[in-house]
C-alpha cells in the first residue's frame, strides 16, 4: 500500500481490515465446504488459477505453470462435483481442510474500484483414515473488487512452492 | 509367494483370468521389475519439442535411474546418467533449462552438452596415461525417437525402437504426428504422486471401459458439453480393444449408433484438411469416427485423445514413474498440433488439464480409488484373493475380424482382455516359463 513515510491512513486501515475480514471468511466458508457461499464471494468474471514450479538454476528464469486456469463455469463443474457426494469419489467422504491465510498486503488498487492483494496460504487436506495428508503451500496474488454489495472475488493466482503435488489429486480449493 | 517361485503359483494365470495382488504391493516384485522390464526394453524419456534449442535440457528417468535428456550444439539429441563420474552428485538439480556445458557442484567435474568429461578442475593431479574420454557422463546406450517421442533402453542388445512399436503405430501416429508440423508439448508436464503401483495406472489406460460410467459419474453427469454422453453407455458395442504382443493396447470408443455424427468432430476443419496429407486412408476413417482413444505403450506410458470442449480435442500422454511396489509418480503432457492457432493450443491446454491434469475432474476420481485399492489389497489377508480379469475370458481366443487396423483387435470394448494381455507380457517377461 502507498503510504506517506510508511504510516497508513484510516482509509488505509479499514480497507486492509476489510480485506482482511474477507480472506478470512472465505477460508472458514471453505473449510465448512460452504459452496454456495463461496460463490457467493466471486465476482461473475471470476478467473482462478492454480500453479506449481518446476525447479529452475539460481538465475535462470523461474517456470510457474497452470495446473488450474478456470472461469466461472469450468469451475462451477469442478465445485458442482466435489460438493455432491452421488458425484464424487475424490470428496466423498469428504476430506478435512483448513486453511490458514497470513501477511495479508494490500498492494495497489485498479479500476472498478478493485484491489491487488497478496498473501500465503497454508491448506492442510486431511482424509480421516490416512495418516499423512496434503500439505500446499504458496503465494496468492488476488484482485478483490469493492462492489456495492461488498468484496468480490475477481482473480485468485495462487502460485505453489512445489513442482509436484504429494498427495494425490489436488480436490483442496486454494 | 515370491520372485524365486518359478514352477510354483504363477502371478499371472491367464487361464483363470486371474491376477496376484502381490504384483501390484510388493516392493520386491518393484525391484524386479525394473531389472526384468525397465532396464531391459523401451522407456519413454521426453518429447523433442520440450527440448526445442540448443543446450536445452530436462531432468527425467529411465527406469528409476535419473537422467539428463539434452539437445547439443549440433541440434542431437543425447541422454545420458544425471550421476557425476567423481563422487555420483546429480550434475542437474534443477528439473529443466538450458546449460552450454554441465559443471558438478561438488568438485566441479565439468562434462559437455554431449556427456563427455572437458576437465576435472585437477587434470594436473591425474595419472599421465588416463583415459579422460571413459570418464564422462555414462550415456543412455541406445536412444531413437519415434513421430517426436524420445526413447531409451539400458538394454543395448534391445530390438529398434521401429519393432518395438511396430503395427501398434498405426493406432498411435494419428495422435503423435497427423499434420506436417506434427505435435507440439504445450507446458511442461504436470506431476502428482499416487500411493498405488505403476500398473494400476497402466491398466487403467490400456482398456477399462468398465470403470468410465461408475468412477467418472461426475463429470459425466455435469458437463453440458458432452451432450451425447448418454451414448456412451452403448458405445462399447461398436467399439474396440487393441492387443499388441509387445504388450501395447488401447480402446476405441467409436459414434454409438444414431447419434449426430457431428457431435464428436471436433478436430478444428483447418487441421483436418492438414491430415490428409500425413495419414493413410484408415487411419483418417478412425479418426473421424472416434470419440475416445485411451492407450498403453508397455510398459508406462500411456495416452488418451478425447473431447475436451465443444471446439477441442486434446491429446494427452502419460507416464506412470513406479517409485516403490505402492507409489508412483505420474507426468501429464497436452500435446495439440504445431500448426493449431495460439488461441486453440491454450484452450486445449487449459481444457485439457480441466478434466485430465494434476487436479483434473476425472483424475482426482482415478487416483482416489487407486489408492484406495491399493491401501485394502496390501496385507496377507487380502492378498489371498487375486484379481478378477475374468470379463477377458470369454473373448480371448476370438480376435474380430471386422476392424481394418493392424494388431489383434477385440469386440466389444467393455471387457477386460487388453488389460489380461498387458499382464500376460507383463509376465512373460517377469517369470518366464523354465
Ligand atoms: S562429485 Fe562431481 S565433482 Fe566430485
Ligand atoms: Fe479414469
Amino acid at each position: 500500500m502507498e503510504t506517506v513515510n510508511g504510516i497508513m491512513t484510516d482509509e488505509d486501515i479499514r480497507l486492509l481490515k476489510t480485506i482482511e475480514q474477507f480472506l478470512y471468511r472465505e477460508a472458514r466458508i471453505l473449510d465448512n465446504r460452504d459452496y454456495e457461499a463461496w460463490f457467493g464471494m466471486l465476482a461473475d468474471d471470476v478467473r482462478y488459477v492454480v500453479r506449481a514450479q518446476e525447479m529452475r538454476d539460481a538465475g535462470a528464469k523461474g517456470v510457474s505453470f497452470a495446473l488450474i486456469d478456470e472461469q466461472r463455469s469450468d469451475l462451477g463443474l469442478r465445485i458442482d462435483q466435489i460438493r455432491n457426494p452421488r458425484l464424487s469419489r475424490a470428496e466423498n467422504p469428504p476430506s478435512l481442510s483448513r486453511r490458514m491465510i497470513s501477511n495479508i498486503e494490500v498492494v495497489g488498487k485498479g479500476p472498478d474500484h478493485s484491489v491487488n492483494v497478496v498473501s500465503c496460504i497454508m491448506a492442510h487436506r486431511a482424509r480421516g483414515n490416512v495418516p499423512q495428508g496434503g500439505l500446499y503451500v504458496g503465494q496468492r496474488e488476488d484482485i478483490i473488487r469493492m462492489t456495492s454489495d461488498g468484496p468480490r472475488l475477481a482473480r485468485r493466482d495462487v502460485v505453489l512452492d512445489q513442482a509436484i503435488l504429494f498427495d494425490g489429486a489436488l480436490t483442496t480449493i486454494l | 509367494m515370491t520372485v524365486s517361485s518359478v514352477g510354483g503359483p504363477r502371478w499371472v494365470d491367464i487361464a483363470r483370468g486371474e491376477v496376484s495382488r502381490e504384483v501390484f504391493v510388493d516392493d520386491q516384485i518393484y525391484r524386479s521389475e525394473i531389472e526384468k522390464i525397465f532396464n531391459r526394453t523401451w522407456g519413454f524419456l521426453a518429447h523433442e519439442t520440450e527440448i526445442p534449442a540448443p543446450g536445452d535440457y530436462v531432468v527425467r528417468k529411465l527406469g528409476i535411474a535419473e537422467i539428463v535428456v539434452a539437445r547439443d550444439r549440433q541440434g542431437n539429441i543425447q541422454a545420458f546418467l544425471n550421476s557425476c563420474r567423481h563422487r555420483g552428485a546429480q550434475v542437474c538439480r534443477a528439473d529443466s533449462g538450458n546449460a552450454r556445458n554441465f559443471v558438478c557442484p561438488y568438485h566441479g567435474w565439468t562434462y559437455d552438452q554431449t556427456g563427455a568429461l572437458l576437465t576435472t578442475t585437477f587434470d594436473k593431479h591425474l595419472p599421465k596415461d588416463i583415459d579422460m574420454s571413459a570418464l564422462g557422463l555414462p550415456k543412455v546406450p541406445r536412444l531413437e525417437t519415434h513421430k517426436g517421442l524420445i526413447f531409451g533402453s539400458w538394454n543395448t542388445e534391445v530390438a529398434p525402437l521401429s519393432n518395438y512399436i511396430g503395427e501398434f503405430a498405426w493406432y498411435l501416429d494419428p495422435f503423435l504426428s497427423r499434420t506436417p508440423g506434427g505435435m507440439e508439448v504445450l507446458a511442461p508436464p504436470h506431476r502428482w504422486r499416487v500411493k498405488c503401483n505403476w500398473k494400476v495406472g497402466a491398466l487403467n489406460f490400456v482398456g477399462d471401459a468398465q470403470h468410465i460410467l461408475t468412477t467418472h459419474v461426475g463429470p459425466l453427469t455435469l458437463d453440458p458439453v458432452r451432450a451425447a454422453r448418454a451414448g456412451f453407455a452403448t458405445a462399447a458395442e461398436n467399439s474396440f480393444q487393441v492387443v499388441d504382443d509387445a504388450g501395447h493396447g488401447c480402446t476405441l470408443t467409436y459414434l454409438a449408433p444414431g447419434l449426430p455424427e457431428n457431435s464428436y468432430q471436433t478436430h478444428p476443419k483447418d487441421l483436418e484438411a492438414l491430415y490428409r496429407d500425413s495419414l493413410q486412408p484408415g487411419q483418417l476413417e478412425m479418426l473421424s469416427k472416434l470419440r475416445v482413444i485411451v492407450g498403453t505403450i508397455f510398459p508406462n506410458l500411456s495416452f488418451i485423445e478425447t473431447q475436451v470442449g465443444p471446439e477441442e480435442k486434446a491429446v494427452i500422454m502419460r507416464q506412470w514413474q513406479p517409485l516403490s511396489g505402492t507409489d508412483m509418480e505420474i507426468r501429464s503432457w497436452i500435446l495439440a498440433e504445431r500448426e493449431a492457432t495460439p488461441e486453440y493450443k491454450s484452450n486445449v491446454l487449459r481444457k485439457g488439464f480441466h478434466n485430465f491434469g494434476a487436479a483434473g475432474v476425472f483424475e482426482q476420481d482415478d487416483v482416489e480409488l487407486w489408492a484406495s485399492a491399493t491401501l485394502a489389497s496390501d496385507n496377507s489377508i487380502a492378498k489371498q484373493f487375486p484379481y478378477s480379469f475374468h470379463t477377458a475370458l470369454p473373448y480371448l481366443d476370438k480376435p474380430d475380424e471386422s476392424h481394418q487396423g493392424p494388431c489383434k483387435v477385440f469386440r466389444p470394448a467393455d471387457t477386460e482382455v487388453a488389460q489380461l494381455e498387458f499382464m500376460r507380457r507383463w509376465g512373460q517377461l517377469m517369470e518366464p516359463v523354465a
